[in-house]
This record gives C-alpha cells, sequence and structure tokens, in this order.
C-alpha cells in the first residue's frame, strides 16, 4: 500500500507506504548496501567496486513515479490520491565511516553541486511541487543504515512547513515589502546568536529555535534556491555545513545525530518571491545523554517548550567550534 | 542489483552517468577527480531509451552499457546487502 490520505482536521497529506515497513535495518557493515560492490562479494545497491559520489532512487520509496493505485477508495470527507512523486539517496562518499563533517571541504563542495543537479533535474518534472533535500544522522533520529547518506523526496505537493513559512513570507512582504528571511539575517548578524559567518552565508541559532541546538544556515542575499548560486555560494555553503558539523561533534564530544534540511522555492512553478534558501539543523540531544523528546505538547499542540535559551545554546556552539577549529579544513 | 542500460553525461568539472537496474530503479554515479568506474558485470551496449520506463533527464547523454542478473529476495546476506534506504 501506498497512498497520500487527506487528513481534514489539518489540512495535509499523509502518506502510507506500508512496503517500509519491511526495509533494511541495520544491518552489520559487512552486509551495509551502500558500500561499493567488492569483488566477488554479494552485490549492493551500487554495482561498482568504487564510487565518488552516487545517487539512486530508494528501493522502499514514500512516493514513486508510478505509483500503484490507491487500496481505498477516496471520499469527499476523506480524499486519497496515489503517492506520485520520487524518493532518491544520495550516498556521500564511499567510505563507510566518515560522517559528512569529517569529509575534505572540496567534496562537500561536490556533494553541493549534486544536490543542486537533482533540485534542478527532479524539479523539471511536470509532478513536482517541491524538492525537499534532508539527512538524518545517527540512531538517535531513526537512521537505519549508518553508510553516510542524505535523501531526496520530490512532492507533488509544498509540504506544509514549508507552506506555513512561504505564507509567513508572502504576509511579511506585504506588510513590510521585504524578505522575511533577509531580514531574520540581519537581525542574527547583529546578535548573540551566530555563529559563523563569511561573505555568503550565515549560522546562527535563530531568535525562535525549537530543538537543542537548532542551527540555520541561511545564504544572505536574496536567493530562492540551490540553482540560483554561484560556484562560491557552493564552496561557502560546503564550508558553512562543515563548520555547523564541526561545532555539534565538539559539543558533547561524540557525533551528533541531526536532522538536516534544506528549505528552497517550491517547483510548482509559480513565482513565490518569499522564497529563500536556508538550511536547517535539528539536533535532539539536550545534554550528552538526554534526548528532547517531541512528548505531548509538541505533538498534540504543535508547541515547542526548550530547556535553554538561544543565546545560551549559541554560545556553547562558537567554544565547541573554537575547540574544534583545526577540524574545518 | 545489476544494472540493466545505461546512460553518460559530461559537464564542464563532473561527469555523470546513468545506469538502470533490473526493478527499473535508476542509478546516478557522479565523477569530479577520477573517472566514472567501470560498473560490475558491463558486458553489453543496450539502449537505454528502449529499456521501458522513462528516465530522468540525459540531455546529450550517452547510451552506454550493460546487463547481469543478480537481484534476489528473501533475507539472506545478499538480500540484507541491498534496500538501500535511511
Amino acid at each position: 500500500m501506498s497512498e497520500m490520505r487527506w487528513h481534514p482536521l489539518l489540512r495535509q497529506w499523509v502518506v502510507t507506504a506500508t512496503h517500509r515497513q519491511d526495509r533494511t535495518y541495520k544491518p552489520p557493515k559487512e552486509y551495509c548496501p551502500l558500500c561499493p560492490t567488492a569483488p566477488g562479494a554479494y552485490p549492493t545497491e551500487v554495482p561498482a567496486p568504487e564510487y565518488e559520489i552516487v545517487v539512486f532512487e530508494n528501493r522502499f520509496p514514500s512516493f514513486r513515479p508510478e505509483p500503484p493505485s490507491p487500496d481505498v477508495e477516496g471520499t469527499s470527507l476523506y480524499p486519497v490520491r496515489p503517492a506520485k512523486g520520487v524518493c532518491e539517496v544520495v550516498l556521500y562518499s564511499q567510505d563507510h565511516n566518515k560522517t559528512l563533517r569529517e569529509m575534505p571541504l572540496r567534496h562537500i563542495e561536490r556533494l553541493v553541486e549534486v544536490w543542486t543537479d537533482r533540485y534542478i533535474e527532479l524539479g523539471l518534472r511536470e509532478e513536482i511541487e517541491y524538492v525537499l533535500i534532508f539527512e538524518n544522522k545517527g540512531e538517535a533520529v531513526g537512521v537505519t543504515l549508518h553508510h553516510p547518506h542524505g535523501q531526496i523526496y520530490a512532492f507533488p505537493f509544498i509540504p506544509p512547513i514549508p507552506k506555513a513559512e512561504l505564507d509567513a513570507a508572502d504576509e511579511h512582504r506585504r506588510k513590510t515589502g521585504r524578505c522575511v528571511l533577509c531580514d531574520i539575517v540581519d537581525e542574527e548578524s547583529k546578535g548573540p546568536r551566530e555563529i559563523w559567518r563569511d561573505e555568503f552565508f550565515s549560522a546562527y541559532v535563530p531568535f525562535f529555535a525549537r530543538y537543542p541546538y537548532e542551527v540555520h544556515i541561511a545564504v544572505r542575499e536574496h536567493l530562492p534556491s540551490l540553482a540560483e548560486m554561484s560556484a562560491a555560494h557552493r564552496v561557502s555553503l560546503a564550508r558553512a555545513i562543515k563548520t555547523v558539523g564541526v561545532a555539534y561533534d565538539h559539543l558533547f564530544g561524540f557525533s551528533l545525530p541531526y536532522m538536516m534540511v534544506m528549505h528552497q522555492k517550491p517547483t510548482d512553478g509559480k513565482e513565490h518571491p518569499g522564497a529563500h534558501f536556508h538550511v536547517e539543523f535539528y539536533p535532539l540531544n539536550r545534554t550528552a545523554d538526554k534526548l528532547k523528546y517531541l512528548a505531548g505538547c509538541e505533538s498534540g499542540a504543535g508547541t515547542f517548550i526548550t530547556d535553554m535559551a538561544p543565546e545560551t545554546q549559541a554560545q556553547r556552539l562558537r567554544e565547541a567550534l573554537e575547540r574544534g577549529k583545526d577540524a574545518c579544513e | 542489483m545489476a544494472p540493466t542500460s545505461c546512460v553518460h553525461e559530461e559537464r564542464a568539472n563532473v561527469e555523470k552517468r546513468v545506469i538502470r537496474k533490473e526493478d527499473g530503479r535508476y542509478l546516478i554515479f557522479y565523477g569530479f577527480d577520477r573517472p566514472l568506474p567501470q560498473v560490475t558485470g558491463e558486458s553489453a551496449a543496450q539502449e537505454a531509451a528502449g529499456g521501458g520506463r522513462t528516465g530522468p533527464e540525459t540531455h546529450g547523454a550517452r547510451p552506454e552499457a550493460a546487463a547481469t542478473p543478480g537481484d534476489v529476495a528473501g533475507s539472506s546476506p545478499a538480500d540484507l546487502a541491498k534496500g538501500g534506504d535511511a
């Protein structure tokens, strides 16, 4: 079963993809499906003895280009649609043990090029309205394969959180004539929550951080997506991602689990003047050994309760970055 | 899973090759520093467009290779070593 069911109370789609229940779960390293296929060994997902960066269609997709018909009949109360879209897996490198931030800066730059290529190519598809590039890192956020990788979901609709951001950007633009993300970047560059910046990008714990040590990386000029970026922007973005990773990994002394998502311009063919490219990181560790759970208030009310001031979080991340600065190059 | 078709594309600083797996899924190799790797089991040229499903955009791409049988289902180590997902 793979279908989209409408949630009439929240007015959003829920994807039911029951085949994902059987997906590969934490295989031992010697059976990693994301490593290259060694000569004479069992074939993995990658039929080659080595690779730099690989992208492939997810074997257990939530969306697929030719989805099956829904198993249930839709009604006016409960509309149902086929889960038409694309789900890709992005293999960052053939090295099973190296995390994104541990990779050479030059390699991360190339990964940014690959993300850009996928954003453009998937966005050209008629049925795709939003391309979400993301990474789930670490078992704490539900990773089932340890080989460093990210994912791309090409949605047939604009998902609720990017949609809420775009609606807010439209309203802010109507009221002020300015871009809300540009205003946020300006504001954060003045204050105590910024942790890093260069000419093109800024990284900061936002004033409104919801997750512990949440960091946003935003492009400092108003660029809607990866597609509008120059080579210099891509280099800067790679450096920003590595820098945030270094800060995270020196915060508690271990490789910090997180979710990383990129928000950018929808690919539905509309203007979206408020779209402003940025990356959001959501760690779950509020201390070295305590996780932030999305419990009753967060899950049931949609209101996040945070245990630490964003200004304190930013200070600790700056200190962690100082401890790990040699790892930034 | 073994590839069933392959296309090849080069840009200024990146080489890109799209192969088609037996179950219809595509896989894309991106090469920057090194030549793209030889795909395991490459043996015979096959037109990518003849494979049935429409692949990703491959303007100017050159259909290239190859096919070997391979995928199995079940709970063997071979099956465990498949199925990329997060």
